[in-house]
């Protein structure tokens, strides 16, 4: 069996990121470096031949998405999307506001705030660390790849489209 | 008795439709382990035409009964008639019936269900909505605070206290005693000079400034002063 293309189809029909360890179950192949290695391939023959979608390694695994410019146009085609409606807006807060404390987020959106922080860390669109009796929270330069553009142009935009309401 | 007689007698006593089925089972002598769904629908008709005969009304529920028997009647019937094509379908060759054997068997579709990530335009919108969102939650908040308006002196404990110890110097200096009656302190007796009173009392003794003694509870509180003081 084609490992390669073995492996395309298990990112393909995954509905989460797929970690090295569980690609290499899949494939069969006891080193995680062979398989690293023909994730690459499968990566540069993406970018070479000018695809609709890309191979991106995240914190959670690696998987397969649409690229950024393609993603406004095609997105009403599949409603279910990788943040829930109250991770997005935490999400939203912290990059207009950052560095921004969890005391604040928790004061616009309640306790909630604490899941949807760890869930966003563990994608490795934020970042934490410990300040005083809360946290203050950053982007990462994985949120700045998730939407294709700098932390400033998104912080910019989120500010400039907010004050003109 | 009769069937006809047991029909009449279950219309009679007006049972719902699961004693019905219970009075079928145990007149039929069914084996509840076993029922043959055949004889049940039959008897649980006959109890509806009997009804319909005596002029009584039928419940909705009863019908919807009989019509569910039926259908399982129906399915149970129908596996013994599959089971009868089957076999006959078996003795005939592939190539007779037009099938290749070496046809690589069909299986379903793979179906993915496809997430897809958060597009610029959806975090803006995010944010405006965390905005309105805050926004009713401080709109939501001030009107509870207006609601429970709680109006709290503030207090110097420190200067309560001492103004006690001075209370009872004066009161012990007055009277000329050496231990006096907390409701002496006091004096009205309302609840807010109570505790008024109690508080600080209780950090004078903390301070080793006063003894307190009472021969049970809810009785009288006596106050001393303790030696390094006097």
């Amino acid at each position: 069996m084609n490992q390669k293309a073995l492996l395309e189809a298990a990112l393909f029909v995954a509905d989460k990121p797929l970690t090295l360890e569980r690609l290499s179950k899949i494939v069969g192949i006891g080193s995680e470096e062979q398989v690293k290695h023909l994730l690459e391939e499968i990566k540069q023959e993406l970018v070479a031949e000018n695809r609709g979608i890309e191979l991106v390694e995240t914190p959670e695994g690696y998987e397969l998405r649409v690229k950024t410019e393609y993603r406004n146009t095609v997105a009403r085609l599949a409603p279910l999307s990788d943040l829930t409606d109250g991770m997005l807006r935490t999400l939203a807060i912290v990059a207009a506001k950052q560095p921004v404390k969890q005391s604040i987020i928790v004061h616009y959106q309640g306790n909630k705030v604490y899941g949807y922080v760890k869930l966003l860390e563990e994608k490795g669109l934020i970042k934490t660390q410990k300040f005083g009796r809360t946290k203050l929270i950053n982007t990462t330069p994985d949120f700045e790849k998730y939407f294709g553009k700098s932390v400033d142009d998104i912080k910019a935009m989120l500010n400039q489209k907010v004050e003109k309401e | 008795m009769t069937e006809e007689e047991n029909i009449l007698q279950l219309i009679i006593e007006k049972e719902s439709w699961e004693e019905v089925i219970y009075n079928i089972v145990s007149l039929e002598n069914l084996d509840p382990w076993d029922i043959d769904l055949v004889k049940l629908t039959e008897s649980f008709l006959s109890y509806i035409d009997k009804m319909r005969e005596l002029d009584f009304r039928i419940p909705a529920k009863i019908v919807f009964v009989a019509a569910v028997l039926l259908r399982l009647k129906a399915d149970y019937l129908s596996i013994f008639e599959e089971e009868s094509v089957e076999e006959a379908a078996k003795e005939k060759p592939f190539v007779d019936l037009g099938i290749d054997p070496d046809l690589i068997q069909l299986g379903l579709p793979m179906r993915r269900i496809p997430k897809r990530q958060v597009t610029l335009n959806e975090l803006v919108t995010a944010l405006k909505k965390a905005l309105t969102v805050k926004e009713r939650r401080v709109e939501r908040n001030r009107m509870w605070r207006n609601r429970i308006r709680v109006e709290i002196k503030e207090e110097d404990i420190t200067k309560r206290i001492n103004e006690l110890l001075q209370e009872i110097d004066s009161l012990m200096g007055r009277l000329k005693q050496g231990k006096l009656k907390f409701k002496d302190i006091v004096g009205e007796w309302n609840r807010e000079r109570i505790v008024n009173h109690f508080v600080p009392l209780l950090h004078l003794e903390q301070d080793k400034k006063i003894k307190t003694e009472q021969e049970d509870y809810f009785k009288e509180i006596y106050i001393s002063k303790t030696k390094n003081l006097l």
